[in-house]
């Protein structure tokens, strides 16, 4: 049987609490708009440790924003295995699979990320529920297609 | 209860624009035209899920695409709970070197990949002990030359 490979960090000895800081550093960069360190950062953390959800989510949050699609894909869809229960990464995906067209697919991808902040207090989710409000304008504008939904509609209205 | 009209006039009143999403609305028309066997249940879904917002959201959405579990409103990293401070980050650089020793005793024209991926947690480090403002560790010539020299 062979044993998991130790990552970088765990040679290192650091903690998860140093890496939490380091991490923080990066995301003071990126909303200072210094998208260069930041991410610099954030490609540091994943070889650092590539089994963390936080830096997969973190370099894939970046991605987006600089419409690298596939590479920030890649690394949602593994922050999302590593922690299902992460909005953020919904989220993105959700805003990369508009930009691609695939709206069946962004839309359960902000679907989740809405359910799991039913209060809505996360940032990011109000993001996704903006997203979710761009898509219902546009089908809203759609009438003949709107006749055919069944709607509770004086719930909507 | 909150009207969903409210709502959109804030989305009609630029909300979008805001938070950098101004243009999705092109994407959405083309991304539903393309849609074939389930633009029923989508649509389902979006008005479902916008018949049960608050409406507490509109000020309180991320202006850029959201990081995750990194992000925190108060970045203290200069203050004194700082775990990393200039001995730990230069202790970090010399693992780190010992590390790519280690990678370039091992070199066999095949681990070009982990060098590579060594190289960016150097890079990181670099970038970290430049926002810690600790000019001992950007002089640290020992660790900077072994990269250097690995590298080439």
């Amino acid at each position: 049987m062979v044993g998991k490979t130790q990552t970088v960090r765990e040679k290192l000895n650091i903690s998860p609490q140093e890496f939490t800081e380091m991490g923080r550093v990066g995301a003071m960069y990126y909303q200072q708009g210094n998208f260069e360190k930041a991410r610099t950062i954030f490609e540091g953390l994943v070889e650092l440790d590539p089994e963390s959800a936080n830096a997969h989510s973190a370099l894939g949050g970046l991605l987006t924003l600089q419409q690298e699609d596939e590479k920030a894909v890649e690394h949602l869809t593994k922050a999302v295995q590593l922690n299902p229960s992460q909005i953020a990464p919904y989220v993105n995906l959700g805003e990369i699979y508009i930009r691609q067209q695939k709206i069946e697919d962004a839309v359960a991808n902000l679907k989740k990320a809405i359910e799991l902040d039913p209060n809505e207090t996360d940032a990011g989710a109000n993001r996704a529920r903006a997203m979710v409000l761009g898509i219902y304008q546009v089908i809203k504008s759609d009438t003949e297609n709107l006749d055919e939904i069944d709607l509770a509609t004086e719930k909507i209205n | 209860m909150f009207g969903i009209g409210s709502i959109l006039g804030k989305v009609a009143g630029g909300l979008l624009d805001k938070i950098g999403l101004g243009k999705i609305a092109p994407f959405v028309k083309m991304g539903l035209n393309a849609l074939t066997g389930n633009w029923l249940g989508v649509a389902q879904d979006v008005f479902g899920l916008v018949s049960n917002f608050k409406g507490n959201f509109q000020d309180g959405a991320s202006k850029l695409p959201p990081l995750g579990g990194f992000e925190n409103p108060v970045n203290n990293f200069a203050s004194e709970n700082n775990p990393l401070t200039g001995g730990r980050m230069a202790d970090l650089f010399k693992g780190l070197s010992q590390l790519l020793r280690g990678f370039r005793s091992l070199s066999d024209g095949n681990r070009s990949n982990d060098l590579g991926g060594l190289g960016r947690i150097f890079n990181a480090f670099k970038t970290l002990s430049e926002a810690f403002g600790n000019n001992q560790l950007y002089t640290n010539r020992l660790s900077i030359s072994q990269y250097t020299n690995i590298q080439a």
